[in-house]
């Protein structure tokens, strides 16, 4: 078991760039709107036609 | 009826306006909606009138387009557009989008403005209404983006967001980052201490139970320091200002717990509050961040009103006209505003006449007529024919400011109910702090070993986080709705005594009637057609200014009018003008009949015994009646109605004579009728309905019901938005219709029944959590999901007001 004391910083390592990524994407506005992009995808869709 | 394809007004009779959309011939009702239509069918964007859900707003005339080429003056550029990074020719600016009725239109601006050439980059924001647009300077100009987006049929202003509303943003974002950290580190957290509980049940080596706990340690420490700081700071403002707040338990119990574990991680042995510490942060921060979105909605309302007033004015100067900034603009400053311009200060009108959009303020569609000497306020939008404007007030002491201020008063302010709540809560947080260490004490005495447990337990389970937050976020969501609906609330507690109204009483002229006369009927005697008849009778009006002369003009407000000559008023009797050689005559009954020389023809009008008659004669002929009447109000029988069905006493109230009242009376189908009475009878009406122990609400015209409005329980002031200032009573109506006072009477009654629910249930919550958790019942994380929740629910029940 003495592989857990490797493991458990492993993950912290893992949990800091997840907190990261986190952190960067609420700073470059990812979750400013919630709403418009659920249309968004339907709207683009229909260029085709 | 045939409605327009792109706004859904009805399309005009003789118009003749079509765009082909989606291979089908549309109406359209105006140039203007079709000058949109086609702009985006020629974009290749036809398929917006597949996706929106809602029919878009009438087409702006294309006279405003001019004005937007003073954005590109540098000086005003200065406001609201930056530079960024070395290139000097790549701009950015946030900008305001209006118009905006569903997804679909966001879709076509973000389309159909990133294929102009020059254009970099675009966003737009569904949930706020506002774009962000960086651009190449040397390709395109602001102007030609504005214009761009008028073109489609929105309009747009930049805006400087670096403001209080970029203030909230920054919170928000705040939020979400200590959201962020603390669930991430928390379910660590938490899967550590399954760990351990279940070592502890099956057995677990020690060297790995202190890895673990150093590890949560670690953890822990990040999410108290990181995301839990805004808890330490609230409690520390309310400390040195002597006073216990709902965040003084909350931030005990997280630092005892978390020192209690720090100690158990150093010594090795004992409990770990570690999960505990994590989850009640989280949560807790949940159930704020719902809180935080509905003030910086309510806050977004508020900023609404400011953008409202246009960056740029036209000023009147003996050397001609200049364009100026606006808040360049000076008491006294003679302003030109254009067709679909908004008025940019309070002012009085010194020339032309026009319909103006209050809606700003009114919540109103409808325009309202505005002419010589009439007040308007900043912000309105000049819609049917350029207004030269003499400044009265600016800056702060607009309208439109003062109602933000009242606004945010409002929302600030807490019914009676919710201030009990609010005392009673900074004793409860006392009582809690001394209960849990006397029930620390207890246990400890009794030599249980859980005790430190307990009294976190006690400590986090009944703070009054709910009983705090149950009224805020009611009032502040209410109030927010009531003035989209026309209704401004200058009072947050008399939400609560309009509930509970038993007699409503209204005022008959101003309040259930327009207050002004309005033409219902043309008579004709003579074989000539209504319309000849109105256009002779207008065009002999044209330049009065009496209540019956804008009535007729209001009929007929854009259409051109006959020049007469020797034009000659008489007043108390009409007035006479030549057109053609031929003399016209419009006036009183008596004076006709003066000239004639002979008593008129009475029996035809006699159903109009109550009206106002005006007649219309041609040497020695008559032509036609005019029928004159004060109208009464749309939604004036629909509110009657609704309060009866309530089960409110309505009353009628009125100084007019009694056929008048008795005859209104009977139209709206109130029983309670009272004529020609003085304020002071009126005064004393209403104070003998007090002492037989009703709550009157009282609806009335602010100026002239003052008094009585003062004396009321609760009072409802009608109001045009140019009077504003001079009101002081709990709700001001802006809207000149009553169509949406039942609806803004139900969600008063909803939101107080909220608040009630709400209170409710954080006492119940906390009468029963309180022996479960002094009995050792509750571990501290479960405390902590309860109290957590207990917050969520309260904040979540009062948001389902906005959605009403």
């Amino acid at each position: 078991m003495e592989i857990l004391y490797f493991l458990i910083p492993m993950s912290m390592v893992l949990v800091a760039l997840i907190v990261w990524a986190l952190i960067w994407a609420i700073q470059s506005g990812q979750f400013d709107d919630l709403e418009g992009p659920a249309y968004q995808i339907l709207l683009e869709d229909d260029e085709g036609d | 009826m045939v409605t327009c394809y792109h706004c859904g007004f009805a399309v005009p009779e003789e118009s003749n306006f079509k765009v082909t959309i989606l291979k089908q011939q549309r109406d359209m009702c105006c140039p203007g909606c079709q000058a949109v239509a086609q702009a985006i069918v020629d974009g290749g964007l036809e398929n917006f009138y597949q996706h929106r859900d809602q029919p878009s707003n009438q087409a702006v005339l294309p006279d405003v387009l001019e004005n937007l080429k003073v954005y590109d003056h540098p000086k005003i550029q200065k406001q609201f557009v930056y530079t960024e990074g070395q290139q000097a020719n790549i701009k950015e600016a946030d900008l305001i989008l209006e118009g905006i009725v569903c997804a679909a239109c966001l879709w076509l601006n973000q389309k159909y403005l990133s294929s102009l050439t020059g254009v970099l980059d675009l966003r737009v924001n569904y949930t706020t209404h506002r774009a962000w647009v960086r651009w190449d300077q040397t390709k395109i100009q602001l102007s030609d983006i504005l214009q761009a987006i008028y073109n489609i049929g929105y309009m747009a202003h930049p805006y400087d967001p670096k403001q209080a509303e970029q203030l909230l943003e920054n919170q928000r974002k705040q939020h979400l980052r200590w959201l962020a950290v603390a669930g991430i580190l928390g379910m660590q957290v938490m899967m550590l201490s399954v760990a351990i509980y279940a070592g502890d049940y099956w057995g677990m080596e020690s060297s790995y139970r202190q890895f673990f706990a150093w590890v949560m340690g670690a953890l822990s420490s990040v999410v108290l320091w990181y995301s839990g700081q805004s808890f330490y700071k609230s409690a520390w403002r309310d400390l040195t200002h002597q006073q216990l707040g709902m965040d003084v338990p909350v931030v005990l119990g997280l630092s005892i717990a978390y020192v209690t574990s720090v100690v158990t991680t150093i010594l090795g042995q004992g409990e770990l509050y570690y999960d505990s510490v994590v989850m009640f942060i989280f949560l807790l921060l949940v159930a704020r961040f719902f809180e935080l979105k509905a003030r910086q909605k309510a806050r977004q309302s508020v900023e609404q009103l400011n953008t409202a007033i246009p960056a740029l004015a036209t000023r009147v100067t003996s050397e001609g006209l200049e364009q100026i900034v606006a808040v360049d603009i000076d008491v006294g400053d003679k302003i030109l505003v254009k067709i679909g311009e908004a008025i940019p200060a309070d002012g009085v009108i010194t020339q032309g006449c026009s319909e103006l959009d209050e809606s700003l303020l009114t919540g109103e569609s409808l325009p309202v007529i505005r002419t010589v000497g009439d007040k308007v306020i900043a912000g309105s939008i000049n819609i049917s024919q350029a207004l030269e404007i003499s400044v009265t007030q600016i800056g702060s002491e607009t309208v439109l400011a003062y109602v933000q201020r009242l606004l945010q008063k409002a929302q600030t302010d807490k019914p009676k109910v919710s201030m009990i709540a609010d005392k009673i809560a900074s004793w409860f947080v006392l009582a809690i702090v001394i209960l849990a260490s006397s029930v620390g004490w207890y246990w400890w005495q009794q030599g249980n070993e859980q005790w430190l447990a307990i009294s976190i337990a006690v400590l986090v389970a009944t703070c009054p986080c709910a009983l705090s937050l149950a009224t805020p976020v009611a009032i502040t969501v209410a109030t927010t709705a009531l003035t989209q609906r026309g209704m401004l609330t200058t009072q947050g507690h008399a939400l609560e005594t309009l509930a509970k109204a038993t007699d409503f009483v209204l005022d008959k002229t101003g309040t259930l009637t327009k207050g002004q006369l309005e033409l219902t009927a043309v008579e004709t005697v003579a074989d000539i057609s209504e319309q000849q008849c109105l256009l002779w009778a207008v065009s002999l009006e044209q330049q009065a200014n009496h209540p019956i002369a804008t009535a007729l003009r209001q009929v007929a407000i854009n259409s051109p009018v006959l020049i007469f000559d020797n034009l000659d008023y008489q007043v108390g009797f009409g007035v006479k003008g030549q057109y053609q050689g031929e003399w016209f005559y419009l006036g009183a009954a008596h004076w006709i009949a003066s000239l004639f020389a002979q008593p008129l023809p009475t029996k035809p009008f006699e159903q109009y015994a109550d009206k106002t008659l005006i007649f219309l004669a041609k040497t020695e002929q008559l032509l036609a009646v005019f029928v004159l009447s004060d109208s009464v109000k749309i939604g004036a029988k629909s509110l009657i109605q609704y309060l009866q069905q309530q089960g409110k006493q309505v009353h009628l109230l009125s100084g007019d004579d009694k056929t008048n009242v008795m005859t209104l009376g009977q139209q709206l189908g109130i029983s309670e009728r009272h004529y020609a009475l003085s304020p002071q009878q009126k005064l004393a009406y209403v104070k003998r309905l007090q002492q037989q122990g009703r709550v009157v609400a009282m609806l009335g015209d602010g100026i002239n019901d003052a008094p009585v409005l003062a004396v009321a329980q609760v009072s409802i002031a009608m109001a045009e938005g140019t009077e504003l200032a001079q009101h002081s009573s709990d709700f001001i109506l802006f809207a000149e219709n009553l169509e949406k006072l039942p609806e803004s009477i139900t969600l008063i009654n909803q939101s107080i029944q909220i608040i009630r629910q709400n209170l409710g249930w954080a006492i119940a919550y906390n009468v029963l959590i309180l022996p479960m958790a002094s009995m050792g019942y509750l571990s501290p994380w479960m405390a902590a999901v309860g109290m957590s929740f207990s917050s969520l629910l309260v904040t979540l029940n009062a948001l389902r007001l906005g959605n009403k």
